[in-house]
């Protein structure tokens, strides 16, 4: 079995390679190390040292040499009478890739550069539209609360934005994290697995409804009931983000628990995926040395998943900072000119639901320039979450 | 000894106390997490049903009406999405699939690590973003006018990293045996993966492009269910004359140590089926799937004929 592994597309000629089996093996059967034994060509310790340096120098290769295809081994050589014999699968003896094979590896790695490309392009046209529109902005676009795009002299910041974005996901992520855990705990540690899939089909549920659902739900029937929880908090007061009362319903606490909701599907696989992952040898020791279940939790569970969790609630980061249309739905505009506030009892507009909501006025090259520098910002913020929770797994994958 | 007991038993009393917070709160987080899913669904069904049951819902369209005249339908926007869903996916299928290809077939070098990092990039995209980059390119730039194509555009940047992760997925989970008894007979590569790899996974790449793209729920009802590939793995080999591999069984795993997180891939729900896939354990699938059958696997190794292996691959395909 060892042997046919070690078989694949891209073993070549040049490396040193062991004596093939003689032509004994019919065109329809692979079982070569049953022949090889048979014929008793080197002891079965032989064969297992030989199958790991042609493992590994079938692995260097093939990372050298990307266009070996198929297999160059005349391994599969028929021995029926007069037959002709069948050459390997690669290469044909003017010893390059057949015509076909090229072609294919040509349009499927040229369909990878495009996505690549795709992005590329993304913020190449983000930035090449969004650039005139700041330079023409008379306003300081990082630093300031403007936002008048009606008469030409454009005024146009983007901390307002910036801050209800970044608050709402917050919000968001300080009630979806824990409960996340806690349901990835439950499925994988607590609950039987009677019950622990039927569990899992709920969550990730959540997960299969549209976002204009969560948006009309959660303003007409959430953020009604919400209103007390959100005068329990103001009068609880102490911190600045709980401490003026701006608006009943669709305030950036409305949508950061609407958010919440959809983002802990995401949190919640991810959490389950590392929590299952934890090695058993860790938990059986914590068992063994007489752990509760939530010292076992704590010891060996938790550590092992934290790099996980930590990405996966950035992904979830990622999400809630570029949705769109619940929050647009759910949050209150604010009158223009209204001092800064940094309660989360208050309305606002973040990068996506602005965009969204002033599509209708994309009408002159400046006006949507400044809402394409938006977006660019948008882009910048969500790409940059992906990359660090992406950079944050594969660190993990060095050690595990 | 009398002055060990009481400590001991206190600190025997706090743990047992803080273990059954523990449990009561994961509990509590696991209820807490089904309000939603139930209110929303009542609110959905509830309000919503009487509409839906209308005459003419599914017949008519909105016209010239506005919300507060009576009458009415979502014919247009049903024929709107599947028109738009339509587009989309005759656009970013063929180029997705590809990139799957690209990446389990071929994939290795700064190329694929490049391609990789920006499906998952693509993946993170707003779709808001997604929006105004084409209106960036198709109207600011290139002049044109607003209209249903251009969403479809919109929504392949959306689809693309769906797909190619599935595809992915469903690739990695061919048996290697296939492709080297393909390169065997002489099958060049590509045609072995375009004949016999890409059939293969087929079934699980249809199946999980049902649900494609956020805008329309992200999540196939049944993607959450890992025991549906086992039972799809099981009913494969008939036809293929795939040998009975036992589905949890990553069968890549000898070849080509993948290199993207896994956490990521874990990050799109699609794929949640798939939980094992690329590490290659075994327990996940034995406490949650079916039993694969193993028993065509039992007769290979016995070197004893099974049916469909003799006559496979079809005489066509050995001759380039």
């Amino acid at each position: 079995m060892a042997e046919r592994e070690t078989k694949p597309g891209g073993s070549t000629s040049n490396e040193p390679a062991p004596p093939l089996p003689p032509p004994s093996i019919g065109g329809e059967s692979v079982e070569v190390p049953r022949h090889r034994s048979e014929d008793d060509e080197a002891p079965p310790e032989d064969v297992r040292t030989e199958v790991q340096v042609s493992e590994r120098g079938a692995a260097s290769v093939r990372a050298g040499e990307p266009t070996a295809f198929g297999s160059a081994e005349p391994f599969a050589v028929s021995t029926l009478e007069g037959a002709p014999p069948v050459s390997g699968a690669g290469l044909i003896s003017t010893g390059r890739p057949r015509i076909g094979d090229r072609l294919f590896h040509t349009v499927s790695a040229g369909s990878g550069l495009f996505v690549v490309l795709l992005i590329g392009l993304v913020a190449a046209f983000l930035i090449d539209r969004a650039a005139p529109a700041i330079a023409d902005d008379k306003s300081n676009f990082l630093f300031s609360r403007d936002w008048s795009l009606d008469t030409p002299p454009l005024h146009f910041g983007i901390v307002d934005l910036l801050w209800v974005t970044v608050i709402i996901s917050l919000v968001a992520m300080v009630i979806a994290v824990p409960i996340a855990i806690g349901i990835a705990l439950f499925i994988t540690q607590y609950a039987p697995k009677r019950i622990a899939r039927p569990v899992a089909y709920i969550v990730d549920l959540l997960a299969a409804i549209p976002s204009i659902i969560y948006g009309i739900w959660g303003i007409i029937v959430l953020a009604p009931k919400l209103r007390s929880v959100q005068h329990a908090l103001y009068h609880l007061g102490g911190f600045p983000v709980f401490r003026d009362e701006k608006v009943d319903l669709g305030t950036i606490f409305n949508g950061g628990v609407v958010l919440a909701v959809m983002i802990l599907p995401i949190i919640t696989a991810i959490g389950r995926d590392v929590f299952e992952r934890t090695p058993s040898p860790n938990i059986e020791a914590a068992w063994a040395l007489g752990a509760t279940r939530w010292e076992m939790i704590r010891m060996p569970v938790l550590p092992y998943g934290r790099p996980g969790l930590i990405s996966g609630s950035m992904l979830g980061l990622g999400h809630a900072l570029g949705e769109t249309i619940a929050v647009m739905l759910i949050l209150s505009k604010p009158s223009p000119g209204a001092p800064f506030s940094f309660s989360i009892f208050n309305g606002g507009e973040t990068f996506a639901s602005k965009i969204a909501n002033s599509a209708a006025e994309f009408n002159q090259p400046q006006q949507t320039g400044a809402f394409i520098a938006a977006g660019l910002v948008l882009f910048v913020l969500t790409f940059a979450v992906n990359a660090a929770a992406r950079s944050v797994v594969s660190r993990r994958k060095e050690f595990v | 000894v009398t002055a060990v007991a009481p400590a001991l038993s206190r600190s025997h009393t706090v743990r047992k106390i803080k273990n059954n917070v523990a449990t009561v709160m994961v509990t509590l987080a696991f209820l807490i997490a089904l309000i939603p899913l139930v209110w929303l669904l009542w609110t959905v069904v509830s309000k919503g049903w009487h509409a839906l049951t209308r005459d003419g819902w599914f017949t008519s369209d909105v016209g010239t009406r506005t919300y507060r005249d009576p009458g009415g339908g979502a014919l247009h926007a049903i024929i709107g999405t599947a028109e738009q869903v339509l587009l989309c996916s005759l656009i970013s299928v063929p180029i997705a699939v590809m990139v799957g290809i690209y990446l389990v077939e071929y994939g290795r070098g700064p190329l694929a690590r490049t391609t990789t990092f920006m499906v998952d990039i693509l993946s993170g995209v707003p779709s808001i973003v997604a929006a105004l980059f084409i209106y960036a390119v198709f109207v600011t730039t290139l002049g044109g006018q607003r209209g249903g194509w251009l969403v479809s555009l919109a929504l392949v940047l959306l689809m693309i990293p769906v797909i190619v992760r599935t595809t992915e997925e469903m690739l990695k989970l061919v048996p290697n045996e296939l492709r080297e008894a393909s390169y065997a007979l002489g099958v060049p590569k590509w045609k072995t993966i375009a004949r016999i790899v890409v059939p293969t996974a087929l079934t699980g790449i249809i199946n999980r492009h049902r649900a494609r793209h956020r805008s329309r729920g992200r999540r196939d009802s049944a993607a959450a269910d890992p025991g549906r590939l086992h039972r799809q793995h099981e009913h494969q080999p008939v036809r293929q004359g795939l040998p009975g591999i036992p589905a949890g069984h990553d069968q890549r795993a000898g070849r080509q140590p993948r290199r993207e997180p896994l956490v990521h891939r874990a990050a799109d729900p699609q794929l949640r089926c798939r939980p094992d896939v690329g590490r290659g354990a075994h327990t996940h699938h034995h406490r949650h799937g079916p039993e694969p059958d193993r028993s065509v696997a039992r007769a290979l190794q016995q070197d004893q004929p099974v049916g469909g292996i003799r006559q496979w691959p079809s005489a066509s395909m050995r001759t380039t």
